[in-house]
């Protein structure tokens, strides 16, 4: 169920930058990154932490251990949820480059994660209107 | 500059993160930082830091900190931060 969210919540939020939902397409990014490591928790028999600070702590330990790039995964995770807090709970409003930004990191996330778990890359894979790169 | 570093009981492990990354932020931002604490946030974060400006290019030196420190202290993901201004503390 998680990685369906992980997929969805991916795909909402290219379509809200085609739109121009910048702000939305932030938190939906997290959203999506949130939904992944849950999944990849649950599927190592861990239960996720509710809190997303310790999502990032515990999956960092948990799931990712052994991965060359732990130390920027764990600052990229970092950087997204920071985005995230701060279109949702302050008073940021993002724009175009900030969305844009956010996108990158959580490719660069995604990219490092599938590293481990190869086939994450599946439920990235959308129509060719929606990527990211046209 | 004064400078005055306050100690709670207990002391954490966390602590000495914090103290390690004071020592970088500090020649990093100089006098942007206005505080550097060890919390529990509702979220889940565990530092608080409190900065003048929350420019994208002080918000990124504070995550060049964060990554440095983990990476001095072979410890990934144990810094939380919640960066901060004066008026959102």
């Amino acid at each position: 169920m998680y990685f369906r969210k992980f997929k969805i919540f991916y795909e909402e939020a290219l379509r809200d930058l085609d739109i121009e939902a910048y702000n939305k397409a932030i938190s939906t990014l997290w959203f999506s990154i949130e939904a992944l490591l849950r999944g990849l928790l649950l599927k190592v028999n861990k239960t996720p932490p509710e809190r997303a600070g310790k999502l990032i702590n515990v999956a960092i330990e948990v799931l990712f251990r052994d991965i060359e790039d732990i130390f920027h995964l764990s600052r990229i995770l970092n950087s997204l949820y920071y985005r995230r807090k701060e279109i949702d709970h302050r008073k940021k409003i993002a724009d175009k480059a900030d969305a844009e930004k956010a996108l990158q990191k959580y490719m660069k996330a995604t990219s490092i994660i599938s590293k481990k778990y190869s086939w994450i890359k599946q439920y990235l894979k959308v129509n060719n209107s929606q990527n990211p790169d046209d | 500059m004064p400078l005055k570093l306050i100690v709670h009981e207990p002391i954490s492990p966390l602590d000495n993160i914090v103290i390690k990354l004071f020592e970088v932020l500090i020649r990093e931002l100089d006098d942007i930082l206005l505080l550097i604490e060890s919390h529990d946030g509702w979220d889940g974060s565990n530092v608080r830091v409190v900065v003048k400006v929350k420019s994208d290019e002080v918000v990124e030196k504070v995550f060049d900190a964060i990554e440095r420190v983990e990476r001095e202290l072979g410890l990934p993901g144990k810094i939380i931060p919640d960066i901060v201004t004066p008026d959102e503390s």
